[in-house]
């Protein structure tokens, strides 16, 4: 890839080091990502295991922190990587944003509605910095996924959802399950979309969101709505 | 132009036994539309609904399969023989 | 708190959330602790620069982390048995919670494990696709199953460029759900499956094929009436059959072609064409998907010009890597495309190449009257004399 010198000097941030920000943050690491923020607030669980691919039995008897056993596992299979583990649970788009500035690339795979939002909330804030960041956001239950990729400029994942659900009505993968591959799969195709906007390429997920469901993927082409706030920050 | 098209055994039963059939044309398409004029049904033998050359029947200008060549495009004269030659192919 | 894979309990709680899916059965899930799954690699050869890392050196190349990918994505899964097998020397650390099939020596451990058995082969190319993979499904174990092999689906991953470290966690982890949902009863593996990915950022396209579209039908292998024929002299004939199991494992991984040409006196020769699979997916990669890895396409110049000499087609031989010796579906749509063969008199000789070793042949001809391809007595194995082992031929 004639990008990987550029994609060697990036830096991205993983937010949610769960189903998805695990294949998330190996495909990064595999792909030539030099430098990777992880950031997650738990410890890998037995029920973590069928999906989070790169924990071990040894890391729940150890109560180790994801953010700790994940970059263990990458820094045993890409030597190149530099990897910043970051041991905390964001809250709102201030935290986002203080721990994205610097950063080329934003993953967000958490189970929280409400961080998708502030991880967008944090891209469309940052579209006026000098080297504004791209992000992925990612989200995946039981057989179905899903991922959107949020440029400099154009549609933000406001212009698709307007706000998030009530906690109530959110099913998350501790609840309502989700088949590992699933995760696996969806999670690695969000970050393979990620180094592509990285790197300048033209790729199915620039500013529309791409779904798995049934076996089959397809992809929506998201426009700018009418009434987002995206539409008057930045240039 | 008289071009020669040999036709393999199995759709020879459509030119009444003949092997080589001469036609007019100054592509392949003509030349096998010139084929279809003269024995109806031939056209659909080897192109399909698509207008590609049918997956397994491979149609040569000279010595090389016309998909590494224009296609139905690829031009001929006098000096080239068409052949029409079924694929023998497979796989797992 | 330690963890055990094998406690009941505890299995539960690891596959808990898995176990919440909609459809997914338990009983089934149980079912997959019993399953053996073998991975192996290929690309080698020509295309081995595509096996090399992204400009790391030292880096795994990424079919290796495709593997790892889908190897984990299966023992979290609950797959209770998995094993790699390469020709790379790249360690995978193996996944807790399953069984590692892979000794010492490489695969010792597999050919003594128990069925249901699958073999997963994933394979990067040179050109057109990125990666391709077979999945055959043993009923019979490794060693004694050639006969009873069956390919169960054939998948290619086309993004358009050379598989990169960006794209093999999603290979890997999409062959593990379309196993898993396989398993689980959930989705049936499409026989084939073309997901392509343009390059230039177009939307992705899944095509998937049913088991028969047209051709002729294939009688199953043990149905085979044919009487002893030609198999029987073609194994009797040293030089020609020794000739064609020497040209499908120099080919091997990559299928061999060829035909068995009977001149006028009788006498039976052997002539080896090149494989142009390769050559048509190159130009046309949609309707010519599948690559010389499990496809062949004859020269049919070659051919021409050599029964103009004035010799009969007695025999067309191609070879299956990594699959058995059976008259697939492909090959008979090839030879009877309208259900009627295109060259009646010849006969079809089939040969299994497992790891570079050719383990099985099998004889095919159109049967009349059944109206399909079934095979000749004495199809599926090879005679003693004709046994090869790793230190090549044994005869």
């Amino acid at each position: 890839m004639t990008s990987s010198r550029s994609l060697a000097s990036s830096t991205v941030l993983i937010v949610g080091c769960g189903g998805l920000g695990v294949p998330a943050a190996w495909t990064l690491a595999a792909a030539g990502v030099g430098r990777l923020i992880l950031c997650d607030d738990d410890v890998v669980e037995i029920s973590n295991l069928h999906r989070q691919v790169l924990y071990r039995d040894s890391d729940v008897a150890a109560a180790r922190a994801k953010v700790d056993a994940l970059a263990y596992a990458l820094r045993r299979r890409f030597a190149g990587v530099e990897l910043v583990p970051v041991r905390a649970r964001l809250d709102g788009s201030g935290d986002l944003r203080a721990l994205l500035e610097g950063a080329d690339g934003l993953l967000e795979g958490t189970d929280d509605p409400g961080l998708k939002f502030a991880a967008s909330d944090a891209l469309v804030a940052l579209r006026g910095a000098e080297r504004p960041p791209v992000g992925v956001i990612a989200a995946a239950i039981g057989r179905r996924g899903q991922f959107f990729g949020q440029l400099r400029r154009g549609a933000c994942f406001r212009c698709l959802f307007e706000a998030p659900p009530p906690p109530a009505a959110v099913a998350s993968c501790r609840v309502a399950g989700i088949l590992g591959p699933v995760a696996l799969e969806v999670g690695a195709l969000a970050a393979r979309s990620l180094v592509r906007l990285l790197a300048g390429q033209p790729d199915a997920a620039a500013g529309a969101l791409v779904r798995l469901q049934s076996g089959r993927l397809d992809r929506v082409v998201v426009p700018i709505a009418a009434d987002c706030p995206c539409r008057d920050a930045g240039h | 132009m008289a071009i020669r098209i040999k036709i393999p055994t199995p759709l020879r039963k459509m030119t009444a036994g003949k092997d080589v059939v001469e036609v007019e044309g100054s592509n392949v398409g003509d030349a096998l539309r010139a084929l279809e004029a003269q024995h109806p049904g031939m056209w659909t033998k080897i192109v399909d609904d698509s207008g590609k050359v049918r997956r397994f029947i491979n149609v040569y200008a000279g010595d090389e399969d016309i998909r590494f060549l224009e296609g139905l495009e690829t031009a001929v004269d006098a000096r080239t023989e068409i052949s029409i030659i079924p694929a023998i192919a497979g796989g797992v | 708190m330690s963890v055990s894979a094998h406690d009941p309990a505890q299995l539960l709680e690891r596959l808990g959330r898995q176990l919440l899916v909609p459809g997914v059965e338990l009983a089934r899930q149980a079912a997959l602790a019993a399953r053996a799954v073998v991975v192996t690699l290929g690309g080698v050869g020509r295309s081995a620069g595509a096996l090399e890392p992204d400009g790391q050196p030292g880096a795994t190349p990424p079919i290796a982390t495709a593997a790892e990918a889908l190897l984990r994505a299966l023992a979290g899964a609950g797959y209770g048995r998995l094993g790699l097998a390469s020709a790379l020397s790249q360690p995978v650390e193996p996944p807790d919670g399953a069984a590692w099939l892979t000794g010492s020596d490489g695969l010792s451990q597999v050919r003594t494990a128990p069925p249901p058995l699958a073999h997963v082969h994933l394979a990067v190319r040179p050109y057109g696709a990125s990666a391709d993979v077979l999945i055959t499904e043993s009923t019979d174990g490794w060693e004694e199953g050639e006969a009873h092999d069956a390919t169960v689906a054939t998948l290619v991953f086309d993004v358009g460029a050379p598989l990169s470290g960006a794209d093999a966690i999603a290979f890997g982890a999409l062959v593990a759900r379309l196993l898993t949902e396989h398993d689980l009863g959930l989705s049936p593996l499409p026989a084939s499956l073309h997901l392509r990915w343009p390059e230039d950022g177009g939307a992705p396209e899944v095509h998937r094929r049913a088991p028969t579209e047209g051709g002729a039908e294939v009688a199953p292998l043990a149905s085979a009436t044919l009487p002893p024929g030609l198999l029987k002299e073609l194994q009797a004939t040293p030089e020609v059959f020794g000739a064609i199991l020497d040209h499908v494992e120099r080919d091997w991984p990559d299928e061999a072609c060829g035909f068995v040409l009977r001149h006028g006196d009788g006498r039976l020769e052997a002539v080896a064409s090149r494989n142009l699979q390769d050559r048509y997916h190159g130009v046309d990669p949609v309707s010519s998907w599948r690559t010389s890895r499990t496809a062949f396409q004859l020269d049919a110049r070659l051919l021409q010009r050599r029964l103009d000499d004035g010799a009969d087609l007695a025999v067309i031989y191609h070879s299956h890597c990594e699959a058995g010796a059976y008259f697939s579906a492909e090959d008979a749509r090839a030879a009877a495309p309208d259900g009627e063969p295109t060259h009646p008199a010849t006969r079809h000789l089939v040969v299994s190449v497992l790891g570079g070793v050719a383990k099985a042949t099998a004889m095919f001809a159109f049967d009349t009257e059944a109206r399909c391809f079934a095979a000749e007595h004495g199809s599926g194995t090879l005679p003693a004399g004709w046994r090869r082992g790793a230190a090549g031929a044994t005869r």
